[in-house]
């Protein structure tokens, strides 16, 4: 019980005679030692980090600075003056309309010069999904390019089934049922495929994206180009 | 030879001469050839009744056209034409005339309309509305929000509009770089440019690791509006023509 448990002889080591590091100024010093290969090390990268960026980068020149292709001497063959005139015969004859659907802006245009700009409204670019059918339709005014292939005053619209199925309302037995004489204001102009340019009883919302994809216009600018834009005038729309 | 010399040396005193004269005619050769090139490439461009660009960049505009009609001129603020230093720089010359483009466009997210109850158009219509619609009349009163009101309004808070800021490549060799900010001279403005540039030389390297040559690039600054408006007008396999003017 009394026994006593001694603390063994500590054995001097080979490292006894070593010098003891004691508290004072040395491992103070080798402090900012450390800091400093830190700091340089990350200094380093941070240089390498640049250079690499710059050999791997790119050095620029304003374009009207630089030389044009190298000449292709096979586009020498084409006679200059032919293709001028192709391409000139491209060009609308008389007005043309061009639609902004993504700012909802209507340009009547004469050649280069614009003759009307108008506020207009687009398609939303939205989904209607009957859930009853699983019939989908996309609501997008299209792009490129159309005609019109005809016009009219005081059209009636005969409403599609989206349009009841947007409103929740049950699809009518008759067809004279469908038919609406208000919607589509003074005019229309018709652009194939159910799109047309025509009028609106909202016209508030001019210059937003309301529409299934036809473009209205407030009643005064639909009347500057319905009187502009004769059939087969050419209307571009992006 | 010696004996030669003083006949060859008219000639050799009409050559400086020669190469003045030849010089511009040799240039205005190249710029009609270029012409060529680049009016045949719009008439294919304008027969496929699809959208295409023409890069003007003595104008410093980007025009959207089609049929050979210039439906909008994007004005850049400015523009640079850059060539990689990896690349070694070299002339500084246009790859080609008519480029495709080969970014993917990805469909716009489409919102969904929610359809209508038919309670509720009931209670919002009027019945001299309705009257007035029936009549094909335009009626007085205040018509209620339409779907596709909704739908407009819900997109403006919601919908994370078309990218200002978007880069597009094209084949053969041209990267597009539209920044739909103002090239600001700014601090800030010194800031963002220094980012840039860091991002594309990385970008650079690590194309010049994998072995890939980097690519001619402009980098067009453009008002935000102007640069959504040329998002949402890109097609995929857009043609992009670098214009040229007619020969002096």
């Amino acid at each position: 019980m009394n026994e006593t448990t001694q603390a063994p002889e500590p054995q001097e080591s080979p490292l006894a005679a070593a010098p003891v590091a004691t508290a004072g100024p040395a491992p103070r010093a080798q402090l900012p030692t450390v800091l400093k290969r830190i700091l340089f090390g990350m200094a380093g990268v941070v240089l390498a980090a640049l250079v690499l960026a710059w050999f791997g980068g790119y050095s620029y020149v304003p374009v009207a600075d630089v030389d044009p292709a190298a000449p292709d001497p096979a586009a020498g063959k084409a006679n200059l003056g032919q293709i001028e005139k192709k391409l000139a015969a491209l060009q609308p004859k008389g007005a043309y309309v061009v639609v902004d659907s993504a700012q909802n802006r209507v340009r009547l245009m004469r050649r280069d010069e614009v003759v009307l700009e108008a506020i207009a409204s687009a398609g939303t670019g939205a989904e209607l999904v009957d859930e009853a059918t699983g019939r989908t339709w996309v609501f997008e005014t299209p792009r490129g390019v159309r005609t019109v292939l005809g016009k009219k005053k005081n059209p009636c619209w005969r409403r599609p089934d989206w349009d009841y199925v947007e409103n929740g309302e049950p699809l009518p037995k008759k067809n004279s049922d469908r038919i609406d004489c208000a919607a589509l204001g003074k005019y229309a102009l018709f652009l194939g495929d159910g799109y047309m340019i025509h009028g609106t009883l909202y016209e508030r919302s001019l210059g937003m994206s309301v529409t299934h994809g036809c473009v209205r216009l407030g009643a005064k600018d639909l009347e500057v180009v319905w009187n502009a834009a004769p059939v087969g005038t050419k209307v571009y729309l992006y | 030879m010696i004996r030669l010399a003083p006949r060859a040396l008219p000639a050799l005193l009409v050559l400086p001469w020669l190469a003045v004269v030849a010089a511009p005619a040799l240039a205005a050769s190249d710029a009609k050839l270029q012409r060529q090139a680049y009016l045949a490439a719009e008439l294919a461009a304008a027969r496929s009744k699809a959208f295409y660009l023409v890069f003007d960049p003595g104008a410093a505009a980007l025009d959207l056209k089609i049929e050979g009609v210039r439906v909008h001129r994007f004005a850049l603020d400015r523009a640079a034409f850059g060539q990689s230093r990896m690349a070694g720089g070299g002339e500084r010359r246009w790859p080609a005339v008519v480029y495709t483009l080969t970014t993917d466009i990805p469909e716009p997210e489409r919102p969904r309309i929610e359809i209508q109850k038919q309670e509720d158009v009931d209670k919002a219509l009027d019945e001299a509305i309705k009257k007035a619609i029936a009549r094909g009349k335009k009626p007085a009163g205040e018509l209620p929000e339409t779907a596709g009101e909704k739908v407009a309004k819900q997109s403006r808070v919601e919908d994370p509009e078309a990218p200002v800021s978007f880069v597009l490549e094209f084949d053969p060799g041209l990267v597009l770089v539209v920044r739909g900010e103002p090239d600001a001279t700014d601090f800030g403005g010194y800031l963002r440019r220094l980012r840039y540039s860091l991002v594309e030389g990385w970008e650079g390297f690590l194309l010049w690791i994998r072995g890939d040559a980097p690519a001619a690039r402009i980098v067009a600054w453009l008002p935000p509006g102007d640069a959504r408006r040329l998002y949402k007008a890109l097609t995929p396999e857009l043609t992009l023509l670098l214009y040229a003017p007619p020969p002096a």
